[in-house]
């Protein structure tokens, strides 16, 4: 086998079969190696119960597994993998970083607009965070000039993006007397029309409902597109959604989310 | 798969059998079995686990039968049983052309016999044993064989050693001339030992009338047989045509 | 006091056939073991004598078995491949029970070659002087590091076991080889590929047996090939069979019947793709090969024991037909046809192992000499018996201690469940 052994030869037969097999014998080695050495200085930093455990828990039925957010309807049967340490949990992080409760004092219409008075009189309209997440910021050219009369349920202005066109419906009546990009939240300052009502527009525990249905049915969608981040990653919300899904799935969905047909 | 340095003219040794002399007695067999050391069998040995380095087959022709002497053939093409082996215990020597099975290195694993066209190989079944006395008889130039290790005809290499031997002696090297143990035994002279390099033996080897074992395999036997009788070619050469003109003859 | 012990082994949450049950039945398979124990010390001790192989019958029952239990032994790296590798999630089912059914597979092979060979003593020869060109060096060194590599991925296994794992830090260990096992799974792969297919090559090089010679590519005939594939198609059906009788004999549910759909699926593609190589490389055989050589092919089948019948049934009835019984959706699902095709491929294989091994010393080549029977004498059968019952011991008590099937925990809880409702 070796130079020194009587009857080696180097013919390329002899040194490809006998490097071969030094190969294979090498790289069990060094892999079984690495296996012992990386187990040491797992012990020697201290994180051998912190392994058991985790090993523990994976061998343990998915039932016992639920994550805290599948408990509370958050992530529907998301199994915990992370030995309910939500201490290093990315999905825990970004779900609590994400606002799954709309911002209070708004008044919301159910197409994804807002509606808060601003104080003096006027109404600042806006999209919120779900019409956002799904068509960006509107843009100063969009928005709708001043003058613009607006009546609620009536289409407000379009958003034209990657092609597609979504009438936004306004949320109040009234005439628009300032126009803004959206970059501070509100596209529209308005003035009132004389017969103003609010009644219609969702406030307080029913706007928080609704809204967690209407991110409940954005992840819903997304989870059934393949390579999409799973519903139990929680990985929805993340991102421009026109970037992360498919363009005929963003496209329809947001014409659902918008009550555009 | 080694190679030997070999001072001299390298020899291709061969034989030829004729089979038209040879009339089955067997002495061959047992001068063989003499020479190389090779126990006598066991009680409960059959023709098919015995050590026999040269077998006399019996062939039924149309017209009276033939005896056909088989040894190790010392295939020089391809030697079917030196690349199967796992631990170069084969090996053919390139200043005789000998196949040289080495059984101190021999694992016993038989894929050599497996791999020999002419069965001409046969394992060690059983411990050697020889009845008290005859160990006085044992050839001190052979080194006898233990259980579990295959072993075969070898042109008798103690003779040819011997014979190497005294050539050294008298400052000659190279190709040596000597007689194996069945050439010698044979009383109807039906066995001829030489060297294929030595033109005159290549030429009678080529002669018409000669043959070998399945020659169509490619293996390139250094033994040749010989026959008149064309019923006895197609019956033992194994060529489809030889064996259709034998049958009509 | 042995009965808390053996309880405290046992994996949480699964159902075990009573302690005096499982002691009747190692009982009985010690017994057979024994016996072939005492077979194999007399061959070792007295000499090979004690079989019938003689110097014309050189290979006989045990490499013909050897053969066969290493081909249906590729389930271990076939199924590894396709978990870690190729990523078959639904595989992760059977893993453990494939890589235990190798380990048996491969070990007992290395067993029985240890008493088969003349003189085992001097098997560190091959890695010494390791002749290059000879296709048993091959096979002798493939199957050495994949037996290794089979014993290191059986440790993850036992480490999990319930009381092991709460030694030390046998888990940190466990985890840290677990995540290197794609590592494993490829060399195995790599070992497997090699030796399956030398394997094959071993009697497609037998230029001087045209029964066994076939024609390849580069150093390889193209038995190494066909080895390769009929091994990957038999193993995920030997795992299969394997699965359904270990159900049968400890009366449980292990596996989803998504895990046998799969199984059966990969076993059945792969088979038809072997069943047209075959048959391509048969007619090659049969048309150009043997006739070049001085054997006209009809003379191997004029034989009675061995008529062309041995050649339609391993293609065709043991072949063709499971494969097409395997791909077909509908037929697959019928559990009693999956687990008669799954028989009949690893059938096949074992025929086409016979073939090329007892057929292949049966017949002359010699034009004057004649066909030559063999039976394997009683010592000879006990020592096979003797790996067969090592075998089922070594995974009896690996499915008795150590979680085999990790679905069963739940299949179990599903089951007792429904049962308790219906009380």
């Amino acid at each position: 086998m070796f130079p020194w052994v009587y009857g080696f030869s180097w013919t390329p037969g002899h040194v490809i079969f006998v490097g071969v097999f030094l190969t294979v014998a090498a790289a069990v080695a060094v892999t079984v190696f690495l296996a012992v050495f990386r187990s040491v200085q797992d012990f020697r930093r201290g994180k051998a119960r912190q392994i058991a455990w985790q090993s523990h828990f994976h061998d343990l039925p998915a039932s016992d597994r639920a994550c805290r957010h599948a408990l509370t309807g958050e992530l529907k049967g998301r199994v915990c993998d992370n030995g309910f340490d939500c201490r290093q949990c990315s999905v825990h992080a970004r779900l609590t970083a994400i606002e799954t409760a709309p911002p209070a004092g708004r008044l919301y219409h159910r197409g994804h607009t807002w509606v808060r008075p601003a104080g003096d009189g006027t109404l600042l309209v806006g999209l919120d965070e779900i019409a956002t997440k799904l068509l960006g910021s509107v843009g100063q050219a969009a928005a709708p000039p001043a003058g613009t009369v607006l009546e609620a349920n009536a289409p407000a202005f379009t958003v034209r993006k990657k092609g597609a066109e979504f009438r936004i419906l306004s949320p109040v009546d009234g005439v628009i007397v300032e126009s803004h990009d959206g970059s501070q939240g509100w596209f529209a300052r308005v003035k009132p029309a004389e017969n103003y009502s609010d009644v219609h527009l969702l406030r307080g525990h029913e706007a928080t409902a609704w809204f967690q249905r209407e991110v409940d049915r954005l992840q819903m969608a997304a989870c059934q597109v393949n390579g999409m981040p799973a519903l139990a990653d929680g990985g929805v919300l993340e991102g421009d959604l026109s970037e992360v899904l498919p363009p005929g799935v963003w496209e329809s969905l947001s014409a659902e989310m918008l009550l555009d047909s | 798969m080694t190679r030997r340095a070999t001072p001299g003219k390298a020899a291709r040794y061969g034989m030829i059998i004729d089979l038209d002399r040879c009339n089955g007695c067997g002495a061959c067999m047992i001068a063989c079995a003499v020479e190389n050391n090779v126990p006598p069998p066991d009680a409960k040995a059959t023709p098919r686990t015995g050590l026999n380095w040269v077998r006399v087959f019996r062939v039924e022709t149309a017209t009276r039968p033939a005896f056909v002497p088989v040894m190790c053939m010392q295939c020089g093409d391809e030697t079917p049983c030196v690349s199967v082996c796992p631990q170069n215990a084969v090996d053919v020597d390139p200043s005789t052309g000998v196949v040289g099975q080495i059984p101190e290195r021999c694992l016993g694993c038989r894929y050599c016999m497996a791999a020999c066209p002419y069965q001409a190989r046969v394992f060690n079944w059983r411990d050697p044993q020889w009845p008290a006395g005859m160990e006085q008889a044992l050839n001190p130039n052979v080194s006898a064989r233990q259980r579990g290790t295959v072993e075969k005809c070898n042109f008798c290499h103690g003779r040819w050693h011997a014979a190497v031997e005294a050539a050294a002696n008298e400052g000659k090297t190279g190709s040596v001339s000597y007689t194996p143990a069945c050439v010698e035994a044979c009383p109807a002279q039906a066995i001829e030992f030489g060297d294929l390099n030595d033109a005159a033996f290549a030429a009678k080897a080529r002669a018409a009338g000669a043959f070998r074992l399945l020659e169509p395999l490619g293996t390139g036997p250094k033994v040749y047989y010989r026959t008149g009788r064309a019923e006895v070619r197609g019956a033992v050469s194994g060529l489809i045509e030889e064996a259709k003109n034998g049958q009509r003859s | 006091m042995v009965s808390a012990l053996d309880r405290a082994w046992i994996p949480r949450g699964v159902v075990r056939a009573p302690l005096t049950r499982f002691g009747l039945w190692v009982g009985l398979w010690l017994g057979v073991f024994a016996v072939g124990a005492y077979a194999m010390y007399l061959c070792l001790a007295d000499g090979l004598f004690h079989t019938n192989m003689d110097n014309r019958y050189v290979f006989g029952l045990w490499i013909f078995l050897d053969l066969t239990v290493i081909a249906l032994g590729a389930g271990a790296f076939f199924t590894g491949f396709l978990l870690y590798v190729l990523r078959k999630k639904e595989l992760k089912a059977v893993i453990n029970s494939a890589v235990v059914l190798g380990l048996i597979c491969y070990s007992g092979a290395m067993v029985i070659l240890a008493v088969d060979v003349g003189q085992p003593l001097r098997a560190w020869f091959t890695y010494w002087y390791p002749n290059a060109h000879s296709m048993l060096a091959e096979v002798t060194f493939c199957i050495t590091c994949y037996l290794l590599v089979l014993c290191i991925e059986y440790v993850p296994i036992l480490l999990k076991n319930r009381r092991l794992r709460g030694i030390g830090g046998y888990l940190v260990f466990e985890h840290e080889l677990h995540k290197l096992m794609v590592v494993f799974a490829l060399i195995g792969t790599l070992l497997s590929f090699f030796h399956q297919g030398s394997l094959g090559g071993l009697f497609g090089v037998l230029r001087g047996r045209p029964f066994a010679f076939r024609e390849g590519f580069a150093i390889w005939p193209s038995t190494f090939f066909l080895f390769i594939l009929s091994a990957i198609a038999a193993g995920p059906s030997f795992i299969a069979l394997t699965t359904w009788l270990v159900e049968k004999i400890s009366r449980r549910r292990l596996i989803s019947a998504e895990a046998y759909d799969t199984l059966a699926r990969i076993s059945g593609k792969m088979l038809m793709l072997y069943v047209l190589m075959k048959s391509l490389d048969t007619l090659f055989w049969l048309n150009q090969t043997a006739p070049a050589r001085g054997f006209p092919a009809h003379r191997f089948y004029e034989f009675g024991n061995f008529g062309g019948w041995t050649l339609f049934i391993e293609i065709v009835i043991l072949g063709l037909l499971p494969g097409l019984a395997l791909i077909h959706a509908p037929l697959r699902a019928k559990r009693p046809v999956l687990l008669a095709a799954a028989l009949a491929a690893c059938a096949g294989v074992t025929l086409n192992r016979f073939v090329l091994t007892i057929q292949t010393m049966a017949l002359p080549t010699l034009p004057f000499d004649r066909l030559m029977s063999y039976w394997p004498s009683w010592q000879e059968f006990a020592a096979f018996g003797a790996v067969v019952a090592y075998g089922v011991l070594v995974y009896s008590f690996s499915f008795r201690y150590l979680t085999l099937f990790p679905q069963e925990r739940e299949l179990t809880r599903a089951e007792l469940m429904q049962r308790s409702q219906e009380a």
